[in-house]
């Protein structure tokens, strides 16, 4: 800015300082950002002056919680398998949208047809009486799973998935129509096990996707994963 | 004085030239190796961790796309990190709309809660030298200059923030800027 106040001090390191503490106004940085870029006395005058400010936070210097390299390395660009797994997660937003639409419709449907035909709804083919597992592998840590059918009865073991204590790990099924459905957050001291209400034990079935996702304390708020997916895999029947 | 390659850097560069290819466990060693850094840096200038931890991803997803921009020759790597950890904070809190700066009090009785330099743990020589020498400063100016780096207020929003005018602000930090030089050269 232009100073009619006080007198320039005229030491070009004092105006590294000014520029590297940030005092002098971006509009009129620019002429010095300029001298940076131009004059190496300058820019080694700046970048000494930068450091003695990043001195200054020194002092607060604190290892980030695991789950933020997690969530980086999930943000990294094209061959990255968390990066793919994400993508995925990206592809069941869109699919979860569109499937609550096509649920709009077969409601809508349904109650049109149950006024034209009467006809019972026709009940589901019954479920599988072998227990069922999964290994879900990812970065890090891993989790295993048992599902019993007919006490429809789940049993998740994780260990090492190194998320802090504000964060919370989410087990999730995708069944066909690619709509993750929450299977509960997981302690991440002990092994749990739970009861699958019906509708929810009727998509564990044989090759269905689960998959794990960093949410915040107390689970996804919107009902859908909304931190990055750190670890998936298949339901197998136990033969 | 200026701070020595070899505590701040040790090999950071080349780190950091290594990103710059495309190097995935070059990043991971970044991170290892700067991440308590930068994200002290994103905690102090930002009002919430979550901020601060949604701000450090960003910080280091800058660092991989723009680690070709980095020049060995033109400075240190740590400072060009810095930089970027300092310029996204201040891009998150001028992001956040409505959000009222907090006036400065200038009054010379009030405590500060900026650590003495002994008490600056884990720092280098050099780096507890620049907190001895801002600590001979008198409180006011150790307070605008830290609230000028850590705000990204300048000299103008010091003077509106702190309620004085411009001149005097401004001629009362170059006093301090230059104690500040002497004692560190």
């Amino acid at each position: 800015m232009i100073d009619t106040q006080t007198p320039e001090s005229g030491d070009p390191d004092i105006l590294a300082a000014e520029l590297a503490f940030g005092l002098i106004d971006p509009a009129d940085a620019e002429v010095a950002y300029r001298l940076v870029d131009t004059d190496p006395a300058f820019r080694a005058a700046y970048n000494r002056w930068f450091s003695y400010a990043l001195a200054l936070f020194a002092d607060g210097a604190e290892t980030p919680p695991a789950w933020i390299w997690t969530a980086i390395q999930s943000r990294l660009p094209a061959n990255d398998t968390v990066a793919r797994l994400n993508r995925r997660l990206t592809r069941w937003r869109i699919a979860a949208m569109a499937a609550s639409i096509a649920l709009l419709a077969t409601t809508t449907s349904a109650v049109w047809l149950s006024g034209q035909l009467r006809h019972p709804v026709q009940h589901p083919a019954p479920v599988p009486a072998a227990p069922m597992v999964a290994m879900l592998k990812g970065t890090p840590g891993a989790v295993s799973i048992a599902f019993d059918p007919v006490r429809r009865t789940l049993t998740v073991a994780s260990s090492g998935l190194g998320i802090d204590n504000r964060h919370t790990a989410q087990l999730w099924v995708i069944p066909a129509d690619g709509r993750p459905r929450s299977l509960g957050v997981l302690p991440a001291d002990h092994p749990t096990w739970r009861s699958a209400p019906g509708p929810i034990a009727g998509l564990l079935t044989k090759d269905a996707t689960l998959a794990v996702s960093i949410e915040p304390q107390g689970g996804s708020p919107t009902g859908l994963p909304t931190g990055p997916v750190i670890l998936t895999g298949k339901l197998a029947l136990a033969g | 004085m200026s701070l020595s390659p070899q505590s701040v850097d040790g090999g950071l560069s080349q780190t950091l030239v290594r990103v710059s290819h495309g190097d995935r466990d070059a990043f991971a060693e970044l991170y290892r190796r700067v991440s308590p850094r930068l994200f002290g840096i994103c905690l102090r200038m930002l009002d919430t961790r979550q901020e601060a931890e949604e701000t450090l991803q960003d910080v280091f997803l800058t660092v991989w796309h723009k680690a070709g921009q980095f020049d060995p020759a033109r400075g240190s790597a740590l400072t060009w990190l810095g930089t970027i950890a300092r310029n996204r904070s201040l891009d998150r809190l001028r992001a956040r709309r409505g959000r009222p700066d907090d006036p400065i009090e200038l009054d010379d009785d009030i405590v500060d809660t900026a650590p003495l330099a002994e008490d600056v743990l884990a720092a280098s020589d050099d780096e507890r030298r620049v907190h001895r020498c801002l600590d001979t400063l008198e409180p006011v100016d150790q307070r605008l200059i830290r609230t000028a780096f850590f705000d990204g207020a300048s000299y103008a929003e010091l003077a509106e923030r702190s309620d004085r005018p411009l001149g005097t602000i401004k001629s009362r930090i170059r006093r301090a800027l230059i104690r500040l030089k002497e004692c560190l050269a």
